[in-house]
């Protein structure tokens, strides 16, 4: 293990976090509501650790595969203790563990917040609150990672962070790992900018637009208000999120191909053609639902249910209306849709849909093979390519490991808390998914500050798991791993 | 001075994987087609590269590659008619250099009607020829005097062994340097027994080694008077094998030293007869203890080993050796060398182990010409210090180029290079100086360097960025 090189890049994090706090300063500028101080603070904290280890460390670039897996591990939760300094000094969360709960949450692009009254808040610590979604989103590691030197292990720390389907969709389209990256983080921000411009135009604040921006495009769903998006209450500001969650849902490398005018690479993509005609069809059941069952006008059905469907199933997590008031059907439907989630390769977590795509396929050709052409030789096609066979192996064992993780979760959960076994898996779902509401106790309506520590704390690693996509986090557990 | 080439390699074996490591080292983008999934498997995690799985006479492998407008196209896959066919490709697709592996022999000798213009391949690599050159190359330089020019012959590097009447047997390189004022050179490289030092102030001239003395061109009289080396013996050679690599080798060797060239195959070794003039041709099993004693191995100052067959290479190099240096009444034993080819690389450090002293590997060899050639460009001239692992490089440095920052000693990464790299001059002010720790290099100036081939990415970071 070389912790000399651990030590370069952890000074490197501690850079970049510090210098991301420089919005939030700003706004805090401009609004004075006396969380400068506290912002600054916290500034100048980790660029004064971090710079003096980036320098002398700097001769030890070599990062194993090893060295790459703590980073992607342990990197997430420094950074996220680091963050809680301005909620600490200004106070306006008293313990650590729910700061650290609520940075967690942000930078995994969860969205559970253990706020009650979210707008009694400083617009500077709100605005960095919601800011780590916009850092989380496309991974603060890959953004590291251009500030690394070249050849620092980037590729490896860039492949830490991936589970089976990723390795389809994180198909290389830049023949240098540092232009994919590049390309990537600028497609981000593009779409954060076009939502916040298209948000201003509906007559939001620049301040609002921002953090709605950054906690849509990352599929996050931190919202600086207490009534979510629902606070709004416009159907134009609905519209806007609706499809910058759909799109932020999206394989961000499409995106590529579409600015080269490669359509048929978009055109062919299979997962792509799954996430429409899901949602599509999810959306459509749902809004059906609650206009036949006369919970709304049909316009505002399909608004309403449209919204809470593609929040769900992108993980972003926002709300405009309590869902737990609807149907059981359409309830019930919103809970499935929090198993499937988004593309690979986007700013989503959750199982995602190559898997769903991958075992489906994997199971009609199996079930063809034993039972009417014992001949066939088992072949799994996705974006006209065929699939290696571990590759399917490993998105079942995925898939598995999911579902187990999350009966599990809430195990752990109902023997911390006093909750009923709906609301504790249920809590384990968000967190696991990095979707942020759920059902019962942790309903729309509701928040996480209820919870006990050692709930919450199980919680946040939950996070980190489903963010990490289980297998870099559960790599770590190997005896193997710690010996040389 | 960021380099943003785009280069395209066709198979991801030996060579390819090989180049590709390296120049994606040095920042360039690298796009690979291999039809093997297995091989990209292996290489993804590893390279940071685009792999692309498919059959490089496919079309569309070319254009998901998005070939239009790369600066090199690297053509190394098993098949010479699909290197060459790759080039006429890459050139319709307006790829600037086309570089291809050719294995066969028989295209372009006397008399051809095709040239590699008419391909547009602008660098043939030939690997078995490449074997060839490098035995000879090497052999010419290990028994005699050997002289390389640079900068338009104002400086050189002049290649001598110790003798015993040298004067500077057992001296350290730093006292060396103390010792003689008359005027500047610089031992750039030490060839002892197998290996290759790039010494530093410490390491000491012991008899027999061969060193490599950058010098101003002159000065070269007094530095031979100085290095006292005396007249030369033509020297007896044994090549053991005489297919494509042997028998070109003693082609290229036969008027220099006394060859003799042993063959298996009856036929073969009356064809042989006939081509080789100046070589004794013999036939008979060169694995056999008794025919090598026959054949006068005892009197040889080297024996290669250039069969067809990896095993029986280094077996035979390695029995060759041990009879040559056991003999009673040794005269010269410990001063003969052997050489053994070897195809597969994983048995490169065997064949070492079990003491052939020199190993040759088309594959490697291969790698380092075209990267030499790739790097070279940037680079003012470059030139391989034959006989031993290490090329001679002129390069001007960038302005802020890392070795422009602080003296030589104290440039970043230089610990870590010591015995991989020497700065050996420094053109400043009109004026070239053999360079030592404290010589500062400033942007602009042209610098000497002596480099292992595996570290040309290195140097190329260090002075031209």
């Amino acid at each position: 293990m070389s912790y000399r090189s651990i030590a370069y890049v952890s000074g490197t994090l501690l850079l970049v976090t510090g210098g991301a706090l420089i919005l939030p300063v700003i706004c805090s500028l401009w609004y004075g509501e006396g969380d400068l101080f506290a912002l600054v603070v916290s500034m100048f904290v980790p660029i004064a650790v971090g710079l003096p280890l980036r320098m002398l460390f700097r001769a030890d670039k070599n990062l194993g595969t090893r060295e790459s897996f703590l980073i992607a591990v342990f990197g997430w939760v420094a950074i996220s203790a680091v963050s809680t300094m301005p909620f600490l000094i200004h106070g306006s969360i008293g313990s650590f563990t729910d700061a650290f709960f609520e940075m967690m949450s942000g930078y995994t692009t969860t969205g559970a917040t253990i706020l009650t009254d979210i707008e009694a808040l400083p617009h500077g610590l709100l605005l960095w609150r919601s800011e780590t979604h916009l850092l989380g989103g496309m991974g603060f590691l890959t953004l590291t990672i251009l500030f690394l030197p070249h050849g620092v292990g980037g590729l490896r720390m860039f492949r830490a962070e991936s589970s089976p389907g990723q390795v389809i969709t994180k198909e290389r389209f830049t023949a240098r790992n540092r232009d994919a990256i590049w390309y990537l983080w600028a497609i981000y921000l593009v779409l954060n900018l076009a939502q916040i411009g298209l948000l201003m135009l509906g007559g939001m604040s620049l301040f609002d637009a921002a953090c709605h921006a950054f906690g849509t495009v990352s599929t996050s769903g931190y919202s600086p208000y207490n009534a979510s998006v629902g606070h709004f209450q416009s159907a134009y500001v609905d519209w806007v999120v609706i499809l910058f969650m759909f799109l932020g849902g999206v394989t961000f490398m499409l995106f590529f191909f579409l600015v080269q005018r490669e359509w048929k690479v978009v055109w062919r993509n299979t997962e792509l053609r799954w996430y429409v005609s899901l949602t599509v069809a999810f959306c459509l059941g749902v809004s059906l639902l609650l206009w036949l069952q006369e919970t709304y006008e049909p316009l505002d059905a399909l608004r309403y249910g449209t919204f809470q469907v593609v929040s769900l199933l992108t993980t972003t997590g926002f709300t405009t209306a309590d869902y737990e008031l609807w149907p059981q059907a359409a309830q019930m439907m919103l809970f499935l849709v929090c198993f499937i989630g988004a593309c690979a390769g986007s700013t989503t977590s959750g199982i995602k849909i190559i898997h769903y795509v991958l075992i489906w396929k994997f199971g009609v050709a199996a079930i063809k093979k034993i039972f009417f052409q014992p001949l066939a030789v088992l072949s799994v096609r996705v974006n006209g390519r065929r699939v290696n066979e571990l590759i399917l192996y490993l998105a079942v064992f995925y898939f598995i490991v999911n579902i187990f993780l999350v009966l599990l979760g809430g195990v752990v959960l109902t023997l911390l808390d006093e909750l009923d076994y709906l609301s504790a898996m249920s809590a384990v779902i968000s967190a696991l998914m990095n979707i942020g509401p759920g059902f019962g106790a942790i309903g729309p309506s509701e928040n996480f500050a209820f919870l006990s520590d050692a709930s919450k704390w199980f919680l946040a690693w939950n996070m980190l798991v489903g963010r990490l996509e289980m297998f870099s986090a559960l790599v770590v557990f190997y005896p193997s791993f710690w010996r040389s | 001075m960021k380099t943003n080439q785009e280069i395209l390699i066709l198979g991801l074996g030996g060579v390819g994987r090989y180049l590709a490591m390296q120049l994606a080292e040095t920042g360039r983008a690298i796009t690979v087609i291999e039809s093997n999934p297995d091989a990209i498997r292996r290489a993804e995690g590893e390279l940071d590269a685009r792999l692309i799985q498919g059959d490089a006479m496919n079309n569309s492998c070319w254009l998901e590659a998005r070939a239009r407008g790369k600066d090199y196209l690297i053509a190394v896959s098993d098949d010479d008619a699909v290197n060459i066919l790759a080039a006429l490709l890459a050139d319709r697709f307006g790829i600037k250099r086309k570089i291809a592996r050719v294995r066969s022999r028989g295209l372009w000798t006397d008399g051809a009607v095709i040239t590699p213009e008419d391909l547009k391949i602008d660098l043939v690599i030939q690997p078995e020829e490449l074997v060839a050159q490098e035995v000879a190359r090497l052999l010419k330089m290990h028994w005699s005097n050997s002289v390389i020019e640079l900068a338009g012959g104002a400086m050189q590097v002049v290649g001598t062994r110790i003798g015993e009447a040298s004067a500077l047997l057992d001296l350290e390189v730093k006292e060396i340097a103390g010792t003689l004022e008359e005027f500047d050179f610089r031992i750039v490289a030490i060839a002892r027994d197998t290996n290759t030092l790039l010494p530093g102030g410490d390491d000491v001239v012991r008899l027999n080694d061969y060193l490599y003395c950058l010098v101003r061109a002159e000065d070269v009289p007094s530095l031979m008077l100085v290095l006292g080396s005396g007249a030369k013996r033509r020297r007896r050679v044994m090549v053991i094998g005489g297919g494509h690599v042997g028998s070109r080798i003693a082609e290229l060797l036969q008027d220099t030293f006394q060859l003799k060239l042993l063959e298996l195959d009856g036929s073969r070794a009356e064809q042989l007869g006939q081509e080789l003039e100046n070589v004794e041709i013999l036939h008979g099993d060169g694995s056999d203890p008794d025919t090598l004693l026959t054949a006068g191995l005892l009197s040889m100052d080297t024996v290669i080993t250039a069969t067809g067959d990896n095993e029986a290479n280094i077996l035979t190099s390695a029995l060759a050796k041990q009879m040559i240096r056991n003999q009673p009444g040794d005269r010269h034993g410990s001063e003969a060398k052997t050489i053994a080819l070897v195809k597969r690389e994983q048995y490169l450090t065997l064949a070492a182990a079990m003491g052939a002293d020199i190993v040759l590997n088309r594959k490697v060899l291969a790698g380092d010409r075209i990267l030499a050639y790739i790097l070279g460009e940037r680079m003012l001239s470059a030139a391989r210090l034959y006989g031993v692992d290490a090329e001679v490089v002129e390069l001007v440095a960038a302005p802020r180029s890392p070795i422009t920052r602080s003296s030589l000693a104290t440039v970043p990464g230089s610990r870590e290079l010591r015995g991989k790299m020497i700065i050996g001059g420094v053109f400043h002010d009109g004026q070239w100086r053999a360079a030592v720790g404290e010589t500062r290099v400033e942007a602009g100036d042209r610098v000497i360097a002596v480099c292992r081939p595996e570290c040309l990415p290195d140097l190329e970071r260090l002075v031209l960025r």
